[in-house]
């Protein structure tokens, strides 16, 4: 029988054997996002239960970061994140220019590490959780043509989404790469900026992210994160601080669960030289605990003589 | 006290003399016990055999016999405590694969510039689609994905494969080069397997981007290699091969040599061997060579839909066991073939030579637990033999993706354990269990958890085979070491040599 007879052979939908169906990579819709004030942190998310409640039984429990992937997934292609927070308040009309609107719908984060850290001409920058990749778009340009940005996201559809905007505006130095930022898909040593932009709240060992984080820092090198604490002064809710983890819905608006003490201990245990956080004030969440929107530097080495900003 | 469910008794007919005359049984075999469990392996008196049996009929044994037996894991006095060591060993396997590097395979064409008769992709080579940059890219993009599916965390490589990937040609060039920059750029190692016929053009390439080691193969010395691995014009390709193969080792790149042999190629090795010996192959750091053998694949035709009949003929055939007399045969008057090759077919050389720890072998392939191929059809598959076949498929990655994970975990996870029929066998640990998985599953229905493996005497006969070969040159070593005078053995030798097998009672 010759390599291209056909004759008995089976179609790949065929060849499947009953309750093995082959997987689709678009799962059904959730929202998620970052608060900045209280009342969007109450109001302005799918409660995360019902998107649970699409998964089949007996595919529970589902991990955080497969949750979170399929809901980034699912906004990815519905084309807009109809999520809490705008650009437009991080970001100048001049800095949004020319960045295609779909892009701005589907941009998520609250933070601006951007905004916190000088890009220079020639650097290369990667960013953790690149979504829809408007902070690419703006840091490839900020770099120049003879720097670097890379993107990194677990939502292939959002992947594609920012490889299309970066097409679009013929920006040529943006390489966007699916992948998990516990495991990242980029060369140890590569990189001198590393941004994070409301991202790593949603995983839940974020001592293993942030290892990945310092692994791809060049010596010098710095990491400009923004995330969602809790306040010191005002400790987090008993079932996270009895190391329970935060639950699902604190997962699905960013918080992170933990406090800034404990977030500062967990970047200088992960590898980082120094550390630096500052906070954007506070605002009450659940159980009487107050949430502040957080901006982390970690230095790869001790902190710059002279800081960047 | 009872007899180990792992423990297994070789006999083994050895050269006269190699042995005190005391070892030897009735039939002038000496028997091995060996315990994959336990890690032991030894060479017993008829008495300790004895022993053993009456420990298994439950009858009264002398106590000093049985203690070294005991010691050795050969019995054990709680048949439960036995299940829980091979428990933890099938779940530390379990762990391991989970853990374990996943190899992505991305073949950018079929196409290849030789035409060796014995190529299991055949036709395939012959004409192909070619991946272009946009399916390189998703192939890149359906790593995380599938090592998603599989709660995998181990980091990933990628290899060049075929047709022939290292073709010379502008469009070659440039997929490969795409391959071998992305997988730069994301810290994932790069190999490739390649015919080795325009190695040396690609060597600056594969050192920009850090490839470190490539496989080629060679089918025995000039005049046979070139009756066989041509162009497909006929012209011969061993020079352009062997100086590919200088090229790249000289240049600091790993170079695996695949020394194929069949039937008409065994009786070559010996001459091949000096070749490579006078090559300086043979101590080159940055070179290793190793056997392959030609086999039947016509298993990759069939499919669990067809009728039974056919399923199990086509499935039939692998190595042949002639092949394999001839090749033991041939290597046991040829120390130097040893030497080259090291041949290793029941996997127990470090045990019986190095004094390494007898090793379980819970899977006998390693193709469904760890690879993962991208066919220049935007296909995916899971074992290098059946690419470009779409009835073995086990998803898509361009235009979309998709993969039935459901269908490859099985496959995934199979082992001793979870194939009924090896659960029960006594040599299933020196098997890895139920043969070729994808000839199992095309045999039976469909089931990756079932067997298709050569019988048990065959695995048995492989084992007292490869002992027949290596036990003699344990005990010359052995000897060896013995007659040397105090003060000459380093630290190291002194280790090696206490530790080495044969533990003789």
């Amino acid at each position: 029988m010759g390599a291209d007879d056909t004759r008995g052979f089976v179609s790949l939908d065929e060849l499947i054997r009953p309750g093995t169906s082959i997987e689709a990579v678009v799962e059904p819709a959730a929202c998620g996002c970052a608060p900045a004030t209280a009342d969007e942190a109450s109001g302005c998310c799918v409660a995360p239960e019902a998107a649970l409640e699409a998964v089949p039984a007996d595919q529970r429990p589902v991990p955080v970061e497969t949750h979170v992937k399929k809901r980034y997934d699912a906004l990815a292609v519905q084309g807009t994140s109809t999520l809490c927070c705008s650009p437009t308040s991080v970001y100048t009309p001049e800095e949004l220019a020319e960045i295609p609107g779909w892009v701005l719908e589907l941009s998520s984060g609250c933070g601006s590490p951007m905004n916190a850290i000088g890009l220079r001409p020639g650097q290369t920058v990667v960013d953790f959780g690149c979504g829809a990749g408007l902070d690419l778009l703006i840091a490839a340009r900020r770099v120049g043509e003879t720097g670097r940005v890379i993107g990194v996201d677990a939502s292939m559809q959002m992947v594609r989404t920012a490889r299309r905007a970066a097409r679009e505006m013929g920006l040529r130095n943006i390489d966007v790469r699916v992948g998990d930022i516990r495991r990242p898909p980029v060369r140890e040593a590569s990189v001198d900026v590393v941004m994070s932009n409301c991202v790593l709240g949603m995983f839940p060992d974020k001592k293993e992210v942030l290892h990945a984080v310092a692994a791809v820092l060049r010596p010098g090198g710095v990491a400009v994160i923004s995330d969602v604490v809790y306040s010191d002064d005002g400790p987090p809710p008993a079932d996270v601080a009895a190391g329970e983890s935060a639950g699902a819905e604190d997962f699905a608006r960013c918080v992170v669960g933990m406090t800034e003490s404990q977030y500062r201990d967990l970047v200088l245990g992960a590898g980082f030289g120094s550390v630096d956080m500052r906070s954007d004030g506070l605002v009450p969440y659940r159980d009487g605990a107050q949430v502040t929107s957080a901006m982390i530097f970690a230095y790869r080495d001790d902190s710059p003589a002279r800081p960047c900003c | 006290m009872f007899v180990s469910p792992n423990t297994v008794t070789f006999s083994v007919e050895l050269p006269e003399g190699t042995l005190d005359p005391a070892y030897l049984g009735e039939s002038g075999k000496v028997s091995v016990l060996a315990n994959a469990v336990s890690g032991s392996m030894d060479i017993v008196t008829p008495a300790e055999v004895a022993a053993l049996e009456r420990v298994r009929a439950g009858e009264a044994v002398d106590r000093e016999l049985v203690a070294g037996l005991l010691e050795r894991g050969y019995v054990c006095t709680d048949l439960a405590e036995e299940e829980a060591r091979y428990r933890a060993i099938v779940d530390g396997y379990f762990q391991a694969i989970q853990e374990a590097p996943f190899q992505f395979m991305f073949i950018p064409s079929f196409v290849c510039n030789l035409a060796c008769p014995y190529c299991f992709e055949g036709e395939l080579t012959t004409r192909s689609p070619r991946m272009d940059e946009e399916m390189i890219e998703a192939a890149f993009d359906t790593i995380p994905e599938i090592q998603d599916r599989h709660q995998n965390s181990g980091p990933p490589y990628i290899t060049l494969f075929g047709g022939e990937p290292l073709l010379d040609t502008p469009y070659q060039r440039g997929a490969v080069e795409q391959i071998l920059r992305g997988s730069y750029d994301r810290g994932y190692p790069v190999t490739a397997i390649t015919n080795g016929v325009a190695l040396d053009a690609y060597v600056p390439m594969l050192l920009k981007y850090g490839c470190e080691e490539v496989q080629v193969s060679l089918d025995g010395t000039p005049r046979t290699h070139d009756t066989r691995r041509v162009f497909r014009n006929g012209r011969p390709t061993f020079e352009l091969i062997e100086r590919s193969i200088d090229v790249a080792a000289d240049a600091g790149i790993r170079v695996l040599i695949r020394v194929l042999i069949d039937e008409d190629s065994v009786d070559d090795m010996p001459r091949f061997a000096e070749f490579a010996q006078a090559k300086g192959w043979l101590d080159h750091p940055k070179i290793r060579l190793f056997n392959g053998f030609t086999k039947a694949t016509t298993f990759l035709y069939v499919t669990p839909d067809h009728p039974e009949e056919k399923r199990k003929r086509m499935v039939r055939g692998d190595v042949k066991a002639g092949l394999q007399e001839a090749f033991w045969r041939m290597v046991q008057q040829n120390p130097l073939v040893d030497r080259m090759l090291q041949p290793d077919l029941a996997r127990i050389r470090s045990a019986v030579l190095e004094g390494d720890r007898l090793r379980p072998n819970l899977q006998g392939c390693s193709a469904g637990t760890s690879v993962v191929a991208f066919d220049p059809n935007g296909k995916i598959y899971g074992c290098p033999e059946t690419v470009g076949r779409p009835q073995h498929a086990c998803g898509t990655f361009y235009p979309e993706f998709s993969y039935a994970a459901g269908y490859r975990d099985p496959w995934r996870h199979r082992h001793v354990d979870t194939v009924p029929m090896c659960r029960d066998c006594n040599v299933k640990l020196f098997c890895g269990g139920g043969g070729c998985p994808i000839k199992a599953w095309a045999a039976n229905g469909g089931d990756f958890n079932t067997c298709y493996c050569p019988k048990v005497s065959s695995i048995t006969t492989r084992v007292e085979t490869q002992l027949a070969y290596l036990l003699p040159m344990a005990l010359r070593r052995q000897q060896e070491h013995a007659n040397r005078p105090e003060g000459e053995e380093g630290t190291w030798e002194q280790m090696t040599r206490v530790g080495s097998f044969p533990w003789m009672s």
